[in-house]
């Protein structure tokens, strides 16, 4: 039995970010991320008469993006080395978990970026909002692209470690 | 761990940026294929990315919607005595005074020799109000109505 459209439309709602998570787990790519959100969400709609209100929607929902995410290797140009899809396959089920975790890192994540220094933020900014690429983000901060690389991942690294002392702590 | 996350980090950043090589690949599957360890840090490491990547976009979006960004706006303009009244009455006038000038003129006109008889428009003075006239009944007919009186 299909559940209504309002129902439909929360459930799609409230998915965005683990599928997006999902998504670009397989992808690690942001641009392709965001593309494959957008036919994913489309693909849902078209097919809510099928989703069955008694079943779990991002289970339902993974395995259309899943599919979504093999399709777009098709049409996608070849010159980009990508993931072998037996890769994407054993990633799927852990990279759907991690998704529906997601929420979990994101309170702890926040907490951790408080605590890095203004440049540190400024970077992360950079790399993260938008399309700015970290050779473009060097420029903008007239670092060398080396030095800039070398940042972002002490920055990650240091966000990395507190964010799984803080989900540690949580958790104990 | 921290020699495990750089790698990953320094492998899923060449990746994302196209200039992954065919050997860091190789590398950077075995690793995902192989290595629990790896794939945990690397979907911890990618569902961080989407964090932050969503959060850069919500600061973005408080920014804008901020007080201190409401405050710097110039304020909004209240429009004039002269827009708000003056103008459309001035505009309202102007119309009422066209449309009366062409009906009185039209109606004033003197009928042409070309134009037909039974087209001319005649001015009548309005017709009086008509007052009723007393009912007069004949009076039996006015006895049998309000019944036998003293």
């Amino acid at each position: 039995m299909a559940s209504d459209p309002t129902t439909f439309v929360s459930l799609l709602t409230r998915s965005q970010k683990p599928l997006h998570a999902y998504i670009y787990a397989l992808t690690l790519n942001l641009t392709d991320a965001d593309e494959i959100l957008q036919e994913t969400n489309m693909r849902l709609w078209e097919q809510r008469d099928d989703y069955d209100p008694d079943r779990p929607f991002m289970a339902w929902a993974k395995t259309i993006a899943h599919y979504q995410v093999l399709s777009s290797r098709t049409k996608q140009s070849r010159e980009r080395l990508r993931f072998r899809p037996a890769v994407l396959e054993s990633l799927s089920d852990e990279a759907a978990a991690a998704a529906d975790a997601i929420e979990q890192r994101r309170s702890a994540l926040q907490n951790c970026v408080e605590k890095l220094n203004d440049s540190s933020r400024r970077l992360l900014r950079l790399c993260y909002f938008g399309d700015t690429t970290i050779k473009q983000a060097a420029n903008q901060l007239d670092r060398s692209v080396a030095a800039t690389y070398k940042a972002l991942a002490r920055i990650r690294q240091t966000l990395f470690d507190c964010v799984e002392k803080q989900m540690q702590e949580n958790n104990a | 761990m921290n020699e495990l996350f750089n790698q990953i980090h320094e492998l899923a950043t060449a990746y994302e940026s196209g200039d992954i090589t065919a050997s860091q690949l190789d590398v950077f599957e075995d690793l995902l294929l192989n290595n629990p360890e790896a794939r945990r840090i690397y979907l911890s490491y990618t569902s961080d990315t989407i964090n932050l990547h969503w959060q850069s976009h919500r600061d973005q979006a408080v920014n804008e919607l901020s007080l201190e960004s409401l405050l710097n706006q110039p304020p909004a303009r209240r429009p004039s005595l002269l827009t708000t009244w003056l103008v459309p009455g001035s505009i309202a006038a102007f119309f009422s005074l066209a449309v009366s000038i062409a009906f009185i003129d039209r109606n004033n006109t003197l009928p042409t020799e070309t134009e037909p008889v039974d087209r001319y428009i005649i001015n009548l003075p309005p017709s009086p109000p008509q007052i009723p006239t007393t009912a007069l009944i004949p009076v039996d007919q006015y006895v049998s109505l309000i019944g036998d009186t003293p």
